[in-house]
């Protein structure tokens, strides 16, 4: 069994889970945390299969960008609930 | 706990201090050799625009809003459009079709100012996403600000 | 004057515009001036039975053609240039959008309060 291959394995383990969790949190903000770690994953899997370009893209939007605008759309949409 | 406030407080400035500048080097030198390394002018101007979310989290909206100047950067993206279509037209004034290579003969295999119109393209498409998406990280987080209130 | 202003350089580009189509429409398919069955002519070089002839050029004479060493940026910038012309105003009028939501909904909280 080659170590490429062990490594994929456990990335994409890895990709299930936290997609998987990002489905089952009952806390918003926990799910969006769980939705960055599958964006890191997933550019992490991206590097593995020589896709560099791809990698990068994913990594700068899936796990920076669009976790931090689904933050702040939960903020505002919490704050417009308590007043 | 006012104390334990301020430990954090300084924590998350100290990263950001540290964070913002490789997040703008990095970001700058994907864009710039776009033709050269993995990368081009979308996912470095993302990486440039993800400063200012650093920048937020450590200084807070006052900062961010005194730094930076939000009707100069919506003009700045409709430039960085019109530059794009400008090299895009630089095919049809050399007598050819629309989005032809033109200076392709310039510099070797490898230089930084190579490959014709692709490194200005290039460069002209980053300054539009980092223009853009900063601009749409500082509108959202405008929208958090809480001196808008009232 | 504005209006007329407006009216003659949309006839002004219409026109223009016209021509280009009609005047690119007779010309032959070509890539950087040679034509294309011109670029396909050594067809030991291409496999010219599978569906993917186009894509042997891109790989096999990008460095040639382009003398970029990124193939992945060539491809996007110089084979593809409509469609990162697509792409990049769906960014602008993403974000255009965006701007008009988000502005009206700031003023109207503004007025409410007043």
């Amino acid at each position: 069994m080659n170590s490429i291959v062990i490594l994929n394995t456990l990335v994409i383990i890895g990709i299930l889970i936290s997609a998987f969790l990002t489905v089952k949190f009952d806390n918003l903000l926990s799910s969006i945390i769980a939705l960055s770690i599958t964006g890191s994953f997933v550019a992490l899997e991206f590097m593995l299969l020589h896709a560099p370009d791809v990698a990068i893209a994913e990594a700068a939007v899936g796990a920076v960008l669009s976790p931090v605008i689904f933050i702040i759309t939960l903020k505002k949409v919490k704050e417009g609930k308590e007043e | 706990m006012s104390n334990n406030r301020k430990v954090k407080d300084v924590i998350v400035k100290t990263a950001a201090d540290l964070f913002t500048p490789i997040a703008l080097v990095l970001g700058f030198y994907i864009i710039l050799h776009g033709h050269l390394s993995p990368g081009g002018g979308f996912q470095g101007g993302v990486l440039v625009a993800s400063a200012v979310i650093l920048i937020y989290l450590g200084y807070g909206y006052s900062e961010v809003s005194k730094r930076f100047n939000m009707e100069f950067i919506k003009k700045n993206e409709a430039l960085g459009a019109i530059l794009f279509t400008v090299f895009g037209l630089a095919g049809i004034l050399y007598g050819s079709v629309f989005f032809t290579n033109v200076f392709v003969g310039i510099g070797n295999v490898g230089d930084l100012i190579s490959s014709g119109t692709i490194m200005f393209m290039n460069d002209s498409v980053g300054y539009k996403v980092l223009t853009g998406v900063g601009f749409l990280i500082l509108l959202m987080i405008g929208l958090l600000a809480p001196d808008n209130e009232n | 004057m504005k209006r007329f202003a407006i009216a003659f350089s949309l006839v002004v580009f219409l026109l223009m515009g016209s021509y280009a189509m009609y005047y690119s429409s007779t010309l032959d398919r070509t890539y950087s001036g040679t034509k294309l069955s011109e670029v396909l002519k050594p067809e030991q070089n291409y496999d010219l039975e599978k569906p993917d002839g186009v894509a042997n050029i891109m790989i096999r004479e990008n460095l040639k053609r382009t003398r970029a060493v990124n193939a992945v940026t060539a491809v996007v910038f110089d084979y593809r240039g409509y469609d990162t012309l697509g792409e990049s105003f769906i960014l602008l009028t993403a974000i255009a959008g965006s701007v008009v939501i988000l502005k009206s909904n700031k003023k109207g909280s503004d007025t409410n309060v007043k």
